[in-house]
């Protein structure tokens, strides 16, 4: 069974006066411990297929159905409680407490559940997290005392804290140098073999595009290629 | 709670402007309410323990058609002739005294007159008449004698206040002392003009500057004053040198017949159609009466308590606590009650606004971070509980700050043993210095007000915060 499932998603923004169409009856569907890459140029709605399934935002018709659940009617505590169970978030903006450091920040969405694990557990499991992505020298600081490329670390280990079945990244290598943009979506790439999380992440650049092993791409609010691939350069639909 | 205190106190030393800004207003607000409400205390203490101890005792017994329960009338009041007596006396007494808790009973008489010496000075007195045994079981140290002795049962004579004495003295231009004769006019619009000559029994002063202006006359010559007085059959027998010494002059000639019809216009009570007898002081007229209630009994039931055997019995008369017999000097009491509580409301809501926006302003720049909670999962009663938290946590911190400063001002105050000086403030603080009372229920109560400004102030805020989606932190 599909973990997500767009059906005639439809989005429109106010804009002034008058509206803008940021997504036009997409439908697609995510099966669980995918690796996909939602591509397309700026404008062309992936982040608000991203804010749509990680039900920050709902559509003004059709319907976003994670894990059998409709999102659209769900209550403000329900989703708070999605989003904590199934999902994980990574931003570009690698927005982190600022007032947390990094073993905090990933320990975070773990106490803000109804029964918190227990602190022997808890730590075990951050300190795995903090060591995977490689910042375990690192844990004492404050987010404002890293690097870009840490920070978004920070965001993968917190966005997997809660061992999510979907982790969503908007642009996560947006505002960082290519080179360590790879490194992040290896990370990724890393974490969703080893713990059989869904990654969905969107982005515009094609040259990580090619590590996702289903790559939907946008134009214009509605889907020009949904393409399951090898992760070969020759099924890349961009390089086509 | 202990990652949630954790942010709380880590923002806050994030954000030490912000935090100092609403800290400052905090600890400045319940400095001025520990200091103010410590002032109320003190002003509320010293006026009870000097009225209680000097003038009202606990509890005052008033006729029931007297417009206001004051034992310190009106001067039109007593110029009118319209100040009532207790209907009945000894019932009304005889219940009071049977009453729970009551030590003892003091009946007064309230009157005007002008003072008049050797015709040579004149001054206007203020009169209390009093049961002498009897008003001092109620008060045994209300007022000190300095020269002379008080009154002795069934004397006649006036124990003159010194402030008053110190007024005639300059009019009349000499030394007036102990056994000096003084007269006493009054005059009122229904027993018309008396006259009486006392002699000066003693001087007294008191703390009270109420009771400093008061001279103490022997009640009959004090019921003769004020028209207290009645019919009696009682005939003057003169000796034949008596009406010898009188000659042939006729009274009418003398003074003409106006003056003595008013004078001997008779009371109501009286039972005679036409003045035919002398007239009398009624040794049953008192004006109102004053209880002293036992150690520990409390003022509000023994009031309620007296007012029911007062109807049950319709003796035409009501109790009422000291505060309300203390009249005018209560209202002071209680306006200065509101003054400051006015000041204090002021101070709180431009408190709240500050912390309002300051919060505010804190909030819309920790957007990011609040939507990042929320993405992570944070509810909003988490974030609302995180907002909530940072002020009460600045409202104990500063507020402890606030209060810490206006107990240390009220210790400086407090030692630096400051003399009353004038008898309106010792009458005020309750003593010769200012000893400013500070009480741990007052401290209490103003912190408490605070915490509740300041969660009041965060509340606006706090509905700010939870309007912030998580989709802010990703567009942030």
């Amino acid at each position: 069974m599909a973990i997500v499932r767009l059906q005639d998603v439809h989005k429109t923004y106010p804009l002034g006066k008058t509206e803008v169409q940021a997504v036009k009856g997409v439908s697609f569907a995510i099966e669980e411990g995918e690796f996909i890459s939602i591509a397309g140029p700026s404008g062309s709605g992936k982040t608000t297929i991203l804010n749509l399934i990680g039900c920050i935002d709902t559509p003004t018709q059709g319907s976003v159905i994670i894990e059998g659940s409709v999102t659209s009617s769900l209550t403000d505590r329900e989703i708070t409680t999605l989003r904590h169970k199934v999902l994980g978030f990574i931003f570009q903006s690698f927005n982190l407490v600022p007032v947390l450091n990094v073993w905090e920040n990933v320990e975070f969405p773990l106490l803000l559940g109804l029964r918190p694990p227990a602190r022997q557990q808890r730590v075990e499991w951050v300190d795995f997290l903090i060591q995977e992505v490689g910042l375990a020298e690192w844990r004492d600081h404050r987010p404002n005392e890293l690097s870009g490329g840490q920070r978004q670390r920070v965001a993968i280990a917190q966005a997997l804290a809660t061992k999510p079945k979907i982790v969503l990244a908007d642009e996560p290598t947006a505002n960082l140098d290519s080179s360590t943009g790879e490194t992040i979506i290896e990370l990724m790439k890393k974490m969703n073999e080893e713990l059989g999380i869904t990654f969905i992440f969107s982005t515009h650049d094609p040259s990580i595009v090619g590590i996702a092993d289903h790559v939907i791409q946008l134009h214009d609010g509605r889907i020009t290629e949904n393409t399951r691939t090898a992760g070969d350069a020759g099924s890349r639909p961009w390089e086509r | 709670m202990g990652t949630l205190i954790k942010i709380v106190y880590r923002n806050l030393r994030e954000h030490t402007v912000k935090t100092l800004i609403i800290g400052s207003i905090m600890a400045f607000g319940l400095y001025i309410l520990v200091v103010g409400n410590s002032i109320v205390d003190t002003v509320s203490r010293g006026i009870k323990k000097n009225f209680i101890e000097t003038y009202t005792s606990h509890v005052v017994v008033v006729p029931s058609n007297r417009e206001s329960p004051s034992i310190m009338p009106e001067p039109g009041d007593i110029q009118q002739g319209l100040l009532p007596t207790i209907p009945d006396y000894r019932a009304v007494l005889y219940v009071v005294e049977a009453s729970r808790g009551v030590e003892a009973v003091s009946p007064q008489i309230a009157a005007l007159a002008s003072l008049q010496y050797k015709e040579a000075g004149t001054a206007f007195v203020q009169l209390m008449a009093v049961e002498p045994a009897m008003y001092r079981s109620v008060f045994p140290a209300s007022t000190t004698v300095r020269e002379g002795r008080f009154l002795r049962p069934g004397e006649e004579g006036i124990v003159i206040s010194g402030f008053t004495l110190g007024m005639l003295e300059e009019s009349a231009r000499a030394e007036i002392g102990v056994g000096d004769p003084v007269l006493l006019t009054s005059a009122n619009e229904i027993s018309g003009m008396r006259v009486r000559e006392v002699p000066i029994v003693g001087i007294h002063e008191s703390e009270l500057g109420t009771l400093a202006m008061v001279s103490y006359l022997d009640a009959e010559n004090a019921r003769v004053l004020g028209g207290l007085t009645r019919i009696t059959d009682i005939q003057v027998v003169l000796t034949e040198k008596e009406k010898a010494a009188l000659g042939s002059v006729d009274e009418e000639e003398l003074f003409g017949g106006d003056l003595f019809e008013e004078v001997t216009k008779p009371e109501e009570s009286a039972s005679v159609s036409e003045p035919t007898g002398l007239i009398a002081a009624d040794p049953d007229a008192w004006h109102f009466m004053l209880v002293r209630l036992e150690e520990g009994a409390r003022i509000d039931r023994s009031v309620r308590e007296m007012n029911r055997s007062f109807a049950e019995r319709g003796l035409g008369v009501e109790a009422h606590s000291w505060l309300e017999g203390a009249g005018r000097i209560a209202t002071m009491t209680s306006a200065l009650r509101t003054i400051i509580n006015v000041i204090v409301l002021v101070i709180a809501v431009v408190a709240v606004i500050i912390i309002m926006n300051t919060l505010v302003i804190s909030i819309t720049e920790r957007m990011a971070e609040i939507g990042t909670m929320r993405a992570v999962g944070a509810q909003r009663s988490f974030v609302r509980r995180m907002i909530v938290l940072e002020t009460l946590l600045i409202a104990l911190s500063f507020g402890g700050v606030g209060i810490v400063l206006g107990l240390a001002t009220i210790g400086i105050v407090n030692a630096a043993h400051i003399q009353t000086g004038n008898m309106i403030v010792k009458a005020l603080v309750g003593g010769e210095v200012i000893r400013v009372v500070v009480s741990a229920g007052s401290v209490a109560v103003s912190l408490f007000a605070m915490i509740v400004a300041g969660v009041v102030a965060s509340l606006y805020p706090a509905s700010v915060a939870l309007r912030i989606e998580p989709r802010q932190a990703m567009a942030s």
